[in-house]
This record gives structure tokens, C-alpha cells and sequence, in this order.
């Protein structure tokens, strides 16, 4: 092939190329008339996939019922919901990236959130770069709101109330325990979560006699079960991950330390923390912005217990409050865009920061500053069962708990 | 609880020992350092798993089956991949071995899920006390004996056998050796093998004591660096000594500084090592 | 000036007006992806001088960057100073580190020389990670760029691409200068550069500041646009080796190469995420498995062959097979 015979057919090449993207565009165009879509990076792959895909199972679930029974109205329109997902890889600056994607690229409506607080905050900073409301139920962390971001709201609870009812459930044990040993990740919710705990408590009194942090995603902690040991701290609050919480409860026998209570922010409400422990999970107690056993009036499904079921029965597992959280997330979008009546973000901002609903996961009201204002609940696992015991629990709480040599 | 903190520490060291012994191998004879090591760890670790949870193999006869499964993949792995391209400097190698991590992990994460696993032994936990000092749990003493033990099989190989000697000649003088009538590219190969089976034994400890992921290697391929800078290349009894003092000093450090240091210290002492006495505590020794 | 290379810098010019013009047409996503690969292109680069040129392999070049954008973050967060100053402290400061560091570790030799660097960026990822001025591992914010939103993506590529250049054209002047023969010298023969009075030592340590500084401006501008940084992803050795792997894959020791290897690596690694949604880093460890073996000189040395065919890439495997 000669020089010419090559420049006409890259000329050639470039107009087919050009026209079938434009087709494709066009059509493209054309499928996406009456659909609100909603964008979403979160970990599909990475550390925090286990959890991500709780909330990805929730989200799909929340917008296959809308889709279902009708879609969400805007004025005169129905439109029904899309959610457009990409795999951050537990990675914050990748999800970061690929929020700015589904904003210039994919032009979604509105940002549902990621896992993680870490990758929370990356990604709420391009939501308010671009004035997109995002809303999500994966972090809790004080520092996701603390910046005057108007355009992130959060549906879990404040980290430092967590074990609040933890320590009010203390306070009706007879006697008492006086010693406290927090343990956190390094990471900002389980800062906060401690942060909040240790003023809590020493309000009430307690004697809060180890204060450490670990960090995040550790494997050993031999060292610091061997110094609970040696000052025989009556209670253990653990805040941090499901992998951290197993190792600790694992080593824990492994060394024979039990003090009269261990509760932790995350892997008792998992199923999959009592899978992997079997026998050793027993009694070990957990907090949970919710509960299956709460029952609530909701907005997409009849309540708490119709959805539980329905859930059980499409994905073969036991929601926590991270499906339930996440089931919130969009329902309050549906509610919101449709009390604006419109999809301006902005309009619809305010409308999200002016919520006020009943759904499966609890009444959701918004602080100021973008968090619900909420409260959690302990529970312990009984039976190989988890369930709420305090406050108004279905079993009354075990305590204090048998050490390992003397279970059954 | 001093003497706890550094019963902890030894222990602990003994299964940081056994994970850089095939690191110490591969890389002393071969020089080629392999960042993939941790993803073999964790290949034998999830053997282990998938053996227990499917077919109910008890850990320790799974042992076996990993060494095996993995000497075999790492015989595969030199074979038709590295001994490609082994001429090449140094950090070609290193550039390979890192492909071949990212393709391991994520496959293993395509495969498994980056869900967390545990294989959970009813006795995982037991322990013994001595006198109501200290406590010993015993899974972790075993560990420290399976370590000695592969040393000693490793020392063994090296030094009265055949396979051994081949060994001990290529990395002396590759062309040398091939001048002798040594199959050298036969001998890398199962040298690798031995160093990939030597890790997947640490697997499968590993996953008797802690929950394994996919993504589990990164960490402990740098701790194994640690380790084996430490204790010096060229000795089996160099990742020993390196595993230990790593161990040790990380369960006092975190002790007193906090369990956050943990990364932290280890890795001072990497490059305080290296700047000091880059040969590590057993240089010269062998 | 001959014919060819009065034609190699035309083209050269035309390439960066393409370069330096481009956001005005592309959205936001894409901009933010070029700015990526400009950082990349630094990065690589950068890694170049000191990996490739003076054959040291650094894995630990991502201390540079992770110090850059903490260096940033510390004095916009906590010192109130603005990003000009902020931005030439990261350099500065990342050069003054690797001067420090390169005292004791400039002295070890190829492998030793890579641990020790590696292990010098973690051990300052875990430092990062506890003290409290940098928040530790929770992340620390920076202020926001006060600017129009479509404005802040111009600004932030328009200073990567100057950076970019600034590391080019130092990269250029040195492999030009006295010092550019110091440091082939030394990648070739260290000993016989020292007896015949190099000083070594003294290039060494210029090229790992070099390295240092350039690094460090790209992790200053990565942090004042994510606007909140967190150890990990700023300390990661996933950073250093993808900076290797680019640096390889366009061809070690060549000026382009490192930003060749920059733009391929991550188009490729963008086509690949959309269509595979979970297996997009798989295909990329393969893809690195299967360019060392077959293209170890980098793609820059494909361009130089004159006869180009699959001879080439056996070539290199009977070249480097045991």
C-alpha cells in the first residue's frame, strides 16, 4: 500500500469509527428518557468487598422494589431508577476518580455512597465539588461532617454514641463492672467511636483502664490481650473491622483471657463472623444502629419484618444494619426527589436535609450537618443467634460472660 | 507478663521464620527476589482451607498437600517463566515477580471472593499454662516446631544430598556448574519449588492461627524481607535467627509503644540492618 | 540541525500544543484522567533518573511522593501557608530527605539498594500512620482550591503538565551534562567510574534528589486535588512498582520512554476496567508478566528497530533464557 492508498483508508476507518459512535450515542441517549440514575462507586473487589457488596445488595434490592411498584414521580412523569455502579477496589483514590466518571461521564442524577469512611470522605469532597447530593450508609465517622459539606448525609449513626447503650446496659448489671479497656483502629470512624466512648463512660463513672489503639487490619494482638490479662479489665469494648474482631475473639481463647463483657462495633451482627467462629462467637456481644428485631413501618416495603424475609429469601443471608442502612439510602432519594418535584440537585439537596420518614431501618431525621440523628442498640449472640438484649431486648444479656474453660 | 510478651514474640517469630525460609532459599541461590512469595503463602494457606472445608483434611495432614500442590506450581512457575528470563538484570526478575503477585492475588480473588476465611479447628485455641505464669497456646508452639523441622529437611537437602550439592554449585558459578554436567536449568527450577513449597507450609500454618483473604500476601512478603535481611542470606539458620529477633521485637515494641508501631518497627530495623551490617546477624555462616 | 532532527522537534512541538490545548475540549472525567497520566509521567520519570539512568532501581520512590503530598497537607492544613509555598516545600523537602536517606542507603548495591529504599517507605508510611500531626491513619484534610469547579481541573493539569516538563527537560539536561556521563558510568561500571575519580558519590546523590524532588511535586498537586489524603494509598509500593512497570514497558533509560510507559499503562489499564468489571487487575499482572518476557528494552526500543516483526520478541528470550 502506497502513502495515499494508507491516509484514505485511515480517513475511511475514522468516519466509520465516528458514526458508530454516534450511533451509539444516539441510542444511548434515547434509553436513558424516563430513568433516574443513581451513581455509585464501591468496593466490588479489595478489603472492604465483603462489606461493599452488603450495600450493594440493599441498594439493588431497594430500587427493584420502586421499579416494581411503580417508579418515582416527578410532576407529570414516572421515572423508574437505575443504578450505574463501578468497582473502586477499595481503593479511596480510585473511587474518588470514578465519582467524578459517573458525574462528567455517565451524567448521573445522584451519588449513593461507598463502604468505609475513609473512602466516604474522598468521595462526599467531588459530590460537593459538583453540588450532587450523595447519601450514604457506610460511614459514620465524625469527620465525613465536619468539614460543612452540604451535599453528603449519612445514615449511620454517630460513632461516638455507639456503645452508649452498651454502657447504660452495664449500669443494670448487679454488681457493676468499674473497668473499662477500649481498643480501636486507627482508622476515623473507630477513632471517633473511642473518642466518644472514653468521655462517655468517665461520665458515668466508669474506670476506663486501657486506652489503645491498633492499627487497622492487624492480625496480632496477643500483646495487648496479655496486658488486659495482666490488669484484669472487667469489660472489653472493641471498636474496629470483622477481620480484626475474629483474630481478637480467636486469640483471645488462645491465651485464656476473659474478661466479664466484650462487645465490638463490627462482626457480631455479620453472619459471617459466627460462620467462621462457630462455638467461640457465643456470647460475645455487638452494637447495631439496628437490629431484624426492630420492627419499623417502612416507605418501600410493608416493615422491618416483611423486608427481613423478603431479603432472607432473594439472597440467602440475614440482613444487618448495613443492608438495612443501605435499603434507607435510596428509599429517602425516592422520597426526597419527589417532595422537591424535581430533579435539580440542588432542590433536591434540600429536600434530603429536610427528611423526615418512617422506613424499615427507623424513623430518619438529619442532623445539620448531614448525619441522622440516631441511636444503637446492643446485642448479644445467643445461641448462635444475635439479638438485642438491651434496651427492651428478646433475652435478657448473659453477663458476666463464662470463661472459656468453664463453657459447655 | 514480660516473660508472656516474649513467649508471644518467639512463637510468633518461629511462623515469621518459616515464611522467609523459602524467600531466604530462592534468593540466595538464585538472587532473585521473589515479591510473589507472600501470594504462594497465601495460595497454601487457602489449599489448607479448601481441603478442611470441602473434604474435611485435617490442617496438618493438609501440610503435605500444600508443600506438594505448591513445590509443583513453583517448579512450573521457574520453568517456563522465570528461567525465560533470568539472564536479564536483576531487576527484571523483580519486575516479573511482581506481575506474577498481581495475577495470583487477583485470580485468587476472582476465584474466592475477597471474603474472609478461617479455618476453624475446635481445638484452634487450646493452650497450657506453665505454673499460672504464662499461657502457651499450642498451635503456635507446633508451628515452632514445624519450623525447625523444614529447616532441618531444608539443611538436610542442601547438604547431603545430590540435588544439594547441584544447588549449592549454581549458586556459586551458574556457568561453572553447567560446565560440570549440572542441569542447571532443572536445578532452579526445583529450587524454586522447594522455596514456593517451604512458603506454602507457612500458609498453612498461617491459616490455622489467623483469618486468611486473597490480599493477604503484601505484608508478610515485606515481613519475610525483614526477616531474612536480618538473619543473612545463604544459611538455613539465618531466617531462624532473623524470624525471632523480628518477633521478639516487635511483641516488646508494640508492648510499649503501642500495637500501632508494629509495621513501624520492623521496618526500622530492615533498613538499620542494611545500613549497619548488610550481610544480618548470620553472615558468613554455612 | 540536520533534516531529522529540525523534523523531531516539530513534531515534538505540535504534540505538546496538542497536549497543552486538549482540555479545552474534554469533559471534567477526562481532563482528571490526563492530569492521572501526567502524574504518572512524573512519577516515572522521575524514577527514571535515578533507575534508570544511573541504574540504581529504587522501590521505595513512593516515600517521595507520599512526603510531597503529606508536606503539602501539613503546611496548607496546619500551617495556613498556600499552595505555591506548600508545593515548592514538598519538593524541596522530598530532596532534602533523599539526601539524608541516600547518606547511609546510596551505599548498598542493586538488591540491597532496593530493600533498603523499600523499606524506608514503609517505615515512614507506618511513622505517617502514628504521628499526630499528620492525623495518623485516619487522613487529613486539605483546604479547598477556591475556584470554579471546571476551573480547578484546569488548574491542576496545567501544573502537572509543567511539572512533567520541568522533569523532562532536567532529565534531558542532565543526560547531557557532565553529570549524565557520572551516572551511565556508574550503571555500567561503578568501580572503574570511582578509579578513574568520579565522584560517585556525589552524582548519586544528586540523581536520588533529583528523583526525590520531582516525586515530590506530584504528590503535592495529587493532594491539594483528592483535598484529603490518607497514609496508605499515598505510601503504597504498588505506587513505586507501577511506576517501575512504566518506566520498563516504555523503555528504562531513555528520555521518553518512562512517559511512553505512563500513557500506555494507564489507557490500558482504563480499557480494561470498564470491560472487566472484577477481573481488570488480572489481566494487568498478565500484561506485566507477558511485556517483561517479551519487550524487557520497552516499547522505545520498538520503535527503534528497524525491522520489526515477531522475530523481535523471541529475540529477547533467547538473549535472556538460562
Amino acid at each position: 500500500m502506497n502513502k495515499e492508498e494508507k491516509m484514505k483508508g485511515l480517513g475511511r476507518s475514522l468516519l466509520v469509527t465516528f458514526l458508530a459512535l454516534g450511533l451509539v450515542f444516539a441510542v444511548g441517549a434515547f434509553a436513558n428518557a424516563k430513568t433516574i440514575k443513581l451513581g455509585c462507586a464501591i468496593s466490588f473487589t479489595g478489603k472492604e468487598s465483603r462489606t461493599g457488596k452488603l450495600y450493594r445488595d440493599s441498594y439493588d434490592m431497594a430500587v427493584q422494589e420502586i421499579n416494581k411498584s411503580g417508579g418515582v414521580k416527578v410532576g407529570n412523569e414516572t421515572y423508574s431508577l437505575k443504578i450505574l455502579y463501578y468497582d473502586d477496589k477499595s481503593d479511596p483514590t480510585e473511587s474518588s476518580r470514578l465519582v467524578e466518571k459517573l458525574v462528567n461521564e455517565d451524567k448521573v442524577n445522584f451519588l449513593l455512597g461507598p463502604y468505609s469512611s475513609g473512602i466516604t470522605i474522598p468521595d462526599s469532597i467531588v459530590a460537593q465539588r459538583y453540588r450532587i447530593p450523595m447519601i450514604e450508609g457506610g460511614g459514620a465517622s465524625g469527620k465525613i461532617f465536619s468539614r460543612g459539606n452540604k451535599y453528603i448525609f449519612g445514615t449511620l449513626p454517630p460513632a461516638g454514641q455507639y456503645f452508649g447503650s452498651t454502657l447504660d446496659m452495664l449500669k443494670t448489671f448487679m454488681p457493676a463492672p468499674k473497668t473499662i479497656a477500649i481498643l480501636y483502629s486507627d482508622d476515623k470512624f473507630d477513632i471517633s467511636v473511642a473518642e466518644g466512648t472514653k468521655k462517655l463512660a468517665k461520665k458515668m463513672g466508669f474506670d476506663v483502664v486501657l486506652y489503645e489503639k491498633y492499627g487497622e487490619g492487624a492480625s496480632d494482638f496477643t500483646s495487648v490481650l496479655t496486658k488486659i490479662k495482666s490488669i484484669n479489665a472487667s469489660v472489653v469494648l472493641l471498636a474496629g473491622h470483622t477481620e480484626e474482631s475474629l483474630n481478637f475473639t480467636q486469640q483471645a481463647k488462645e491465651l485464656n483471657v476473659c474478661p466479664k463483657l466484650v462487645s465490638m462495633t463490627v462482626g457480631p451482627s455479620e453472619a459471617d463472623f459466627r460462620k467462621s467462629l462457630g462455638r467461640d462467637a457465643e456470647y460475645v456481644y455487638g452494637v447495631a444502629s439496628w437490629s431484624p428485631q426492630m420492627n419499623f413501618k417502612g416507605h418501600l416495603f410493608k416493615d422491618t419484618k416483611t423486608f427481613v424475609s423478603l431479603f432472607k429469601e432473594k439472597y440467602k443471608y440475614d440482613p444487618d444494619y448495613h443492608n438495612a442502612s443501605g435499603v434507607a439510602d435510596v428509599a429517602i432519594f425516592k422520597d426526597a426527589i419527589e417532595r422537591a418535584n424535581t430533579l435539580d440537585p440542588a432542590k433536591v439537596r434540600d429536600a434530603v436535609a429536610a427528611t423526615s420518614l418512617d422506613t424499615i431501618y427507623g424513623h430518619v431525621k438529619f442532623s445539620p450537618n448531614g448525619q441522622i440523628m440516631g441511636t444503637s442498640v446492643a446485642l448479644q449472640i445467643l445461641g448462635g443467634q444475635v439479638l438485642q438484649v438491651y434496651p427492651s431486648g428478646t433475652k435478657k444479656p448473659v453477663y458476666p460472660v463464662p470463661c472459656w474453660k468453664d463453657r459447655k | 507478663m514480660v516473660l508472656q510478651i516474649i513467649i508471644n514474640g518467639l512463637l510468633k517469630g518461629g511462623l515469621y521464620a518459616l515464611m522467609a525460609i523459602g524467600m531466604s532459599l530462592i534468593w540466595g541461590v538464585m538472587d532473585i527476589i521473589n515479591i510473589a512469595h507472600g501470594s504462594f503463602i497465601m495460595l497454601g494457606a487457602f489449599t489448607t482451607y479448601w481441603l478442611f472445608t470441602l473434604l474435611g483434611i485435617n490442617p496438618f495432614l493438609s501440610l503435605i498437600a500444600s508443600i506438594a500442590l505448591l513445590f509443583i506450581f513453583g517448579y512450573i512457575i521457574q520453568k517456563y517463566l522465570i528461567n525465560l528470563i533470568i539472564r536479564a538484570s536483576a531487576f527484571i526478575t523483580l519486575v516479573l515477580t511482581f506481575g506474577i503477585e498481581i495475577f495470583i492475588n487477583n485470580l485468587a480473588q476472582v476465584l474466592w471472593s475477597a471474603d474472609v476465611r478461617m479455618v476453624q479447628l475446635p481445638y484452634g485455641a487450646a493452650n497450657f499454662s506453665i505454673g499460672g505464669f504464662v499461657t502457651i497456646p499450642i498451635m503456635r508452639l507446633i508451628g515452632f516446631l514445624i519450623v525447625i523441622i523444614v529447616t532441618i529437611i531444608l539443611f538436610f537437602i542442601l547438604n547431603r544430598t545430590n540435588l544439594g550439592r547441584s544447588i549449592r554449585a549454581t549458586s556459586q558459578d551458574l556457568d561453572a556448574a553447567r560446565l560440570v554436567g549440572v542441569d542447571v536449568a532443572r536445578t532452579y527450577s526445583v529450587t524454586f519449588g522447594l522455596g514456593v513449597g517451604a512458603a506454602g507450609a507457612a500458609g498453612t500454618l498461617w491459616s490455622i492461627l489467623f483469618p486468611i483473604t486473597p490480599m493477604m500476601g503484601g505484608i508478610l512478603t515485606l515481613k519475610s524481607f525483614v526477616v531474612v535481611i536480618i538473619g543473612g542470606l545463604g544459611s538455613m539458620v539465618g531466617p531462624l535467627i532473623g524470624g525471632l529477633v523480628l518477633g521478639v521485637t516487635e511483641a516488646l515494641g508494640t508492648n510499649w509503644l503501642g500495637a500501632t508501631y508494629e509495621n513501624l518497627i520492623g521496618f526500622t530495623i530492615l533498613v538499620l540492618v542494611l545500613v549497619i551490617r548488610p550481610k544480618g546477624i548470620m553472615a558468613g555462616a554455612d | 540541525m540536520g533534516n531529522n532532527t529540525l523534523r523531531n522537534y516539530f513534531i515534538y512541538s505540535l504534540l505538546l500544543l496538542g497536549v497543552a490545548v486538549f482540555p479545552f475540549f474534554a469533559n471534567n472525567f477526562i481532563i482528571r484522567f490526563g492530569t492521572d497520566i501526567l502524574m504518572f509521567g512524573v512519577m516515572a520519570s522521575a524514577w527514571n533518573i535515578i533507575g534508570g539512568y544511573t541504574g540504581y532501581a529504587s522501590f521505595g520512590n513512593v516515600v517521595f511522593f507520599g512526603l510531597g503530598a503529606y508536606t503539602t497537607a501539613v503546611l496548607m492544613e496546619k500551617a495556613g501557608l498556600n499552595f505555591a509555598a506548600a508545593f515548592l516545600g514538598a519538593g524541596l523537602g522530598s530532596a532534602a530527605f533523599a539526601i539524608i536517606i541516600g547518606l547511609p542507603v546510596l551505599r548498598l548495591r542493586g538488591h540491597y539498594f532496593a530493600i533498603a529504599t523499600l523499606g524506608v517507605a514503609e517505615a515512614m508510611k507506618a511513622l505517617v500512620q502514628n504521628l499526630d500531626i499528620t492525623e495518623g491513619n485516619s487522613g487529613i484534610y486539605l483546604p479547598m482550591l477556591n475556584l470554579s469547579v471546571r476551573a480547578q481541573y484546569y488548574f491542576f493539569f496545567y501544573i502537572m503538565l509543567a511539572t512533567l516538563i520541568a522533569t523532562l527537560v532536567v532529565s534531558y539536561l542532565v543526560l547531557h551534562a557532565k553529570l549524565g556521563y557520572s551516572l551511565i558510568a556508574i550503571r555500567e561500571d561503578e568501580d572503574s567510574a570511582n578509579s578513574v575519580g568520579i565522584n560517585t558519590t556525589a552524582a548519586k546523590t544528586i540523581a536520588f534528589a533529583l528523583s526525590g524532588f520531582f516525586t515530590g511535586l506530584a504528590g503535592s498537586v495529587y493532594a491539594y486535588q483528592q483535598a484529603f489524603i490518607k497514609p496508605d494509598p499515598v505510601f503504597t509500593v504498588e505506587s513505586t512498582l507501577k511506576m517501575i512497570v512504566m518506566a520498563v514497558f516504555g523503555g528504562i533509560g531513555t528520555l521518553f520512554g518512562p512517559l511512553l510507559g505512563a500513557i500506555s499503562i494507564e489507557v490500558l489499564s482504563e480499557i480494561l476496567s470498564n470491560y472487566f468489571l472484577v477481573a481488570h487487575t488480572l489481566f494487568f499482572g498478565g500484561l506485566v508478566i507477558l511485556s517483561i518476557v517479551f519487550i524487557p528494552k520497552g516499547i522505545a526500543d520498538i520503535t527503534t528497530q528497524k525491522k520489526f516483526g515477531l522475530l523481535y520478541f523471541l529475540q529477547n528470550i533467547r538473549k535472556h533464557r538460562i
